[in-house]
């Protein structure tokens, strides 16, 4: 195995993306960089053919088996949000995608608090809902960072029951996934009516999440209340 | 039709990877004295008893080489009564996986009935590769040593 290791002959050292000299491959022409040619490529593969290191069956066997209790069917998916300074997250499964902030038509005589007009979604003249006076979020914020932060600006249109609804929103910041057991219960401090609507938090990375329950929002949307 | 690419001597055939249930690294093996040598072991996957072929020692007849690129597939096989069972089948340089055409595939116009796992054949710019049929393993086996009619089959 040893005399393996000798022969290899690290060109992309020599005369490739990694060398300091002047010389350059004829290869690079074609494939740019190094790791696009079949030689690096080659040479890469070599690592699976050393020979096993001490422990790694045993290691593998610790790890096969088990029963695997904690499947990946526990965790829920969610896409996690920044309204103002706080964070939420609705499922993963009932969003339909994200967009770049766009343009809001108002809607004259629309009595709902909530709607704050139509968007246009790829054609589609969709509801706009404001998910900050839904939950009661202050704007924010006179912290300087949160003006550089506009250029994060998103709308997220989700599908809650059948019902399409878009909201803006000020920041995506990705998914994450929790098990249920880890939520716990949202701050007493905040509205009874709002309260229904937040599951629970979770800690996500440094920030507290707070899940938003589908059904409840849905019908605080529809109806009013949750 | 995404293919999982093993060399043995050189050689390199490929396993449709629509029959493989999962590929997981080399774990110790329980040896089976007295057993044909191209049975490699028991392993314990997720708490019960797989029985491994050694598919090296079933095609050349020498043990496969244990390296980090050597891996055991666990592929799922339908026995003659209709009855799915998992066996794992240990390969060496299983490292890629390949996308190909199914049409890309012709018969290799020779069949030999001692091994009827060898389907066919197909061609890229690195030479041949030959696609095996994890059902007909077990037909070339002894089915009745692997799962024996005693332990839950009819």
């Amino acid at each position: 195995m040893k005399e393996e290791t000798k022969k290899l002959d690290d060109c992309w050292n020599r005369v490739g993306v990694w060398a300091h000299s002047v010389s350059r491959c004829e290869r690079l022409k074609d494939v740019v960089h190094c790791r696009n040619c079949e030689i690096f490529i080659a040479a890469g593969k070599q690592i699976l053919e050393r020979e096993l290191p001490s422990g790694y069956q045993q290691e593998n066997l610790a790890i096969l088996s088990g029963t695997d209790a904690t499947s990946h069917q526990d965790y829920v998916s969610i896409i996690v949000f920044r309204l103002g300074a706080e964070y939420f997250s609705l499922p993963a499964s009932v969003f339909e995608t994200v967009t770049e902030s766009r343009p809001v038509h108002r809607l004259p005589h629309v009595n709902s608090p909530y709607v704050k007009g139509v968007v246009n979604i790829s054609g589609e003249v969709c509801l706009c809902h404001s998910l900050m006076s839904v939950l009661a979020v202050d704007a924010c914020c006179d912290e300087p960072e949160e003006k550089e932060r506009y250029a994060y600006k998103r709308m997220i249109v989700v599908n809650l029951d059948e019902g399409r609804y878009v909201f803006p929103v000020d920041e995506v910041k990705g998914m994450a996934r929790y098990r249920p057991a880890q939520l716990k219960s949202a701050p007493a401090t905040i509205d009874d009516e709002i309260h229904k609507l937040i599951r629970g938090t979770f800690q996500c990375e440094d920030d507290w999440v707070a899940v938003l329950d589908v059904d409840g929002l849905h019908r605080m949307l529809h109806v009013g209340s949750p | 039709m995404l293919l999982l690419q093993f060399i043995v001597d050189k050689t390199r055939y490929v396993l449709a990877t629509g029959t493989i249930m999962e590929v997981v690294p080399l774990v110790p093996l329980q040896k089976q004295p007295n057993a044909p040598a191209y049975i490699a072991g028991l392993m314990n996957y997720r708490g019960s008893s797989l029985p491994v072929v050694d598919l090296c020692q079933l095609f050349t007849g020498r043990d496969a080489v244990l390296r980090l690129s050597s891996r055991i597939v666990v592929v799922k096989v339908a026995l003659p009564d209709q009855e799915t069972r998992n066996i794992g089948l240990l390969l060496e340089k299983a490292t890629e996986i390949l996308k190909m055409d199914e049409g890309e595939f012709a018969d290799p116009g020779i069949e030999n009935p001692q091994a009827l796992y060898l389907g066919k054949v197909a061609m890229d710019g690195q030479g041949m590769l030959q696609l095996i049929s994890p059902e007909n393993i077990l037909s070339v086996m002894d089915i009745n040593l692997l799962f024996p009619v005693s332990s839950g089959r009819r």
